[in-house]
């Protein structure tokens, strides 16, 4: 098991014929991933890597009964063909562009909440069930850094993503899916509606929580954990410790603003709701095996 | 981007919400023939982009047009809080019977608009909200029906309006809130919201920040060199690079913005400063040539480290790049890095025997020699 994709899952992708989507289309089918079709106007009746290219989101879904969607287009593109996957009927949607305007990334959340659907991102590095599919950037092909293994992964960030379960992997441990919310200010997604979904998989036992200074997610997770609506053991790191008040570090979303969002807020709210807390990303996978007794 | 006081009124004038008269001007000259057309007490506001000006001194008062001309020539060209003053807004002084607070932004819990008002203006609304939350009145709002006439009349009775002063605030409200979404804004901030003594609402000051990547389709406004506190800073972002600079000497170049906070924060952690903030991940790892070459113009470092573990960045690329900013820059303080990810193999071949860099084998051992070179040094 692992949560939103497996290796059966179909997937589509959207804007497969740029560069960008050529290049890891074949990643992503060499990770597993069931890929039925790819979209890209005007380019109908191509093929990538043996992928059929439909022009049309509807198209695609109608011949291959596609569930969920990867999107390859620039960020100015990006509402509209999230907006068509939503249209088409897709249940999940991976928006990998960095740079899409605050108010799309608004009407996306909006929108997926209103038809009940999952959209990660914008500025996602994606996701992965690790040994079945992978959705976006994500270097599963790596194995000192991804292992299919017991530990959930959400994340804000993508590289440093890699640099933690690097250390799970030293640890003896590996992942069962990594799920990466993206950097800006409004996820389509938000952390606490990614531990309900790994609160009951049953290939889970532990959460690595990888989150960032600024914004209210993190303080939103502790809340849960406190609540007891997640009850897994949970070992979180939070990066930007040194980040100056008031300036944006590249994440559009890592700006501490009105005395919230810091670091040692963060990592004070989830200490007390019972989770563990990992200075460096070399203490990751020492904490796992303590947390899993193992 | 973070609009100057002058143009954020401008953007008021056209979407319809009372905004004091008056003009900016460049010169003192300018300066006395707008407080003339103006006719009677005007203030003269240096216009910058920090807060806090009225309490640095950047905020005066003139009886007269001869006044006016002598504060804008006093202020014209100072440095204020950091900022030169370029400009001067002057407008008539208002008749201020009270200050509120208005203001559209995101709400990040919700991941939509909210509109925030209260009665105590004037101070910062993180003082507000510490001291008396109960005094702010919030909406969210739902982006596809945008703020409804309801909750903007909603607002007004919570703040204990009545009769038509009710629909004269839920009017303005609803002009800013186009305003906020026609401009891409993060932020629409009307602070203070003067009520005059004859109970006129008008928008005496006016902060408005763009949402910086929807700039694209926001042509009218250019985030020239004026708006960044580093010359370094704005020529990063030509090239899409995020770059700040912070007061160590160790210069920092890494992909991805989590990746790169961590390892400030791991710099922190061995007795190290960071020279700067520097990332060049997603589409722009093409440009580590420019990255390189903009760390190694700060003349406070004495090393630079390098930290990748890219994802849609590929290593290979990225190490193509920085060879040749190697080979052609000669750089004279030492360079360590560590280069994980995609590529990575590719990666080490150009970087080890093309330039002769040590890579290291992970980011502990690289922030470690870097604190310990820039220590030496």
């Amino acid at each position: 098991m692992a949560i939103l994709l497996t290796k059966d899952t179909k997937v589509l992708v959207q804007g497969i014929t740029g560069n960008e989507g050529t290049f890891w289309t074949k990643h992503m089918l060499d990770a597993g991933t069931r890929i039925v079709a790819g979209v890209t106007p005007g380019k109908g009746g191509k093929q990538v890597h043996g992928v059929p290219v439909y022009n049309t989101v509807l198209e695609a879904v109608k011949k291959h009964g596609a569930e969920a969607s990867v999107v390859f287009v620039p960020p100015a593109f990006a509402k509209d063909a999230v907006f068509e996957a939503l249209d088409a009927g897709i249940k999940l949607v991976v928006l990998l562009a960095d740079g899409v305007p605050l108010h799309d990334a608004m009407e996306i959340r909006a929108l997926s909440r209103q038809l009940g659907a999952t959209v990660l991102g914008p500025n996602t590095p994606g996701m992965a069930s690790i040994g079945q599919a992978m959705l976006g950037f994500i270097p599963v092909w790596l194995t000192d850094v991804y292992r299919v293994g017991p530990v959930g992964v959400v994340a804000r960030s993508g590289s440093l993503t890699n640099e933690v379960c690097s250390h799970i992997v030293a640890a003896g441990l590996g992942q069962s899916t990594f799920v990466g919310l993206g950097g800006d200010p409004v996820p389509g997604t938000r952390l606490t509606e990614v531990m309900r979904l790994f609160e009951s998989d049953p290939a889970t036992e532990a959460l690595v929580i990888i989150g960032e200074v600024g914004g209210t997610m993190e303080e939103e997770a502790a809340e849960m954990i406190e609540k007891g609506e997640f009850t897994k053991p949970v070992v979180c790191f939070i990066t930007g410790r040194s980040a100056p008040p008031g300036k944006k570090m590249g994440h559009a979303g890592a700006i501490i603003t009105m005395g919230k969002g810091t670091v040692k807020g963060k990592e004070e709210a989830l200490k007390k709701a019972g989770a563990m807390i990992a200075t460096r990303p070399a203490e990751v996978g020492k904490l796992l095996k303590e947390a899993l007794r193992c | 981007m973070k609009l100057y006081e002058y143009e954020g009124k401008e953007l008021f004038r056209r979407g319809g919400i009372p905004i004091p008269r008056g003009r900016v001007a460049s010169t003192a000259e300018e300066a006395y023939s707008i407080a003339a057309e103006i006719g009677k007490e005007v203030v003269v506001k240096s216009q910058i982009l920090q807060g806090g000006r009225g309490k640095a001194g950047g905020i005066k008062f003139a009886s007269s047009p001869e006044e006016a001309k002598a504060r804008a020539g006093e202020l014209l060209g100072q440095k204020l809080k950091t900022e030169e003053i370029k400009k001067v807004l002057i407008e008539e002084k208002l008749d201020i019977a009270e200050e509120w607070y208005l203001s559209f932004t995101v709400d990040p819990a919700a991941g939509g608009p909210l509109l925030m008002v209260s009665r105590s203006g004037g101070v910062d609304v993180e003082e507000i909200a510490l001291k008396s939350p109960e005094r702010i009145v919030t909406e969210k709002i739902n982006i596809f029906y945008g703020l409804m006439p309801f909750q903007a009349r909603r607002a007004a009775f919570a703040l204990g309006l009545e009769g038509n002063k009710v629909s004269e605030l839920a009017s303005l409200m609803l002009k800013l809130y186009r305003v906020f979404r026609q401009y891409d804004a993060e932020l629409v901030e009307v602070n203070p919201l003067v009520v005059t003594s004859e109970g006129e609402f008008i928008a005496a000051d006016a902060k408005v920040i763009i949402y910086d990547n929807a700039l694209y389709r926001q042509k009218e406004f250019v985030k020239g060199p004026e708006r960044f506190e580093d010359e370094r800073e704005y020529r990063a972002s030509q090239y899409g690079l995020s770059y700040v600079k912070l007061d160590g000497n160790i210069g920092v170049l890494c992909t991805g913005a989590g990746l790169t906070m961590t390892t400030l924060d791991l710099i922190t952690y061995y007795g190290g400063r960071p020279a700067n903030f520097l990332e060049f991940g997603g589409a722009t790892y093409k440009n580590s040539y420019y990255a390189l070459e903009i760390v190694l113009s700060d003349p406070d470092v004495k090393v630079v480290l390098i930290n990748t573990f890219g994802l849609v960045a590929r290593a290979d690329v990225i190490s193509e790049g920085l060879a040749q900013a190697i080979e052609e820059l000669k750089p004279k303080v030492p360079i360590v890095a560590s280069i994980r990810g995609t590529g990575e193999e590719e990666a080490r071949k150009i970087l080890e025997s093309r330039v002769g860099l040590k890579l290291f084998p992970n980011v502990e051992t690289a922030v470690q020699e870097a604190v310990r070179l820039a220590g030496a040094s």
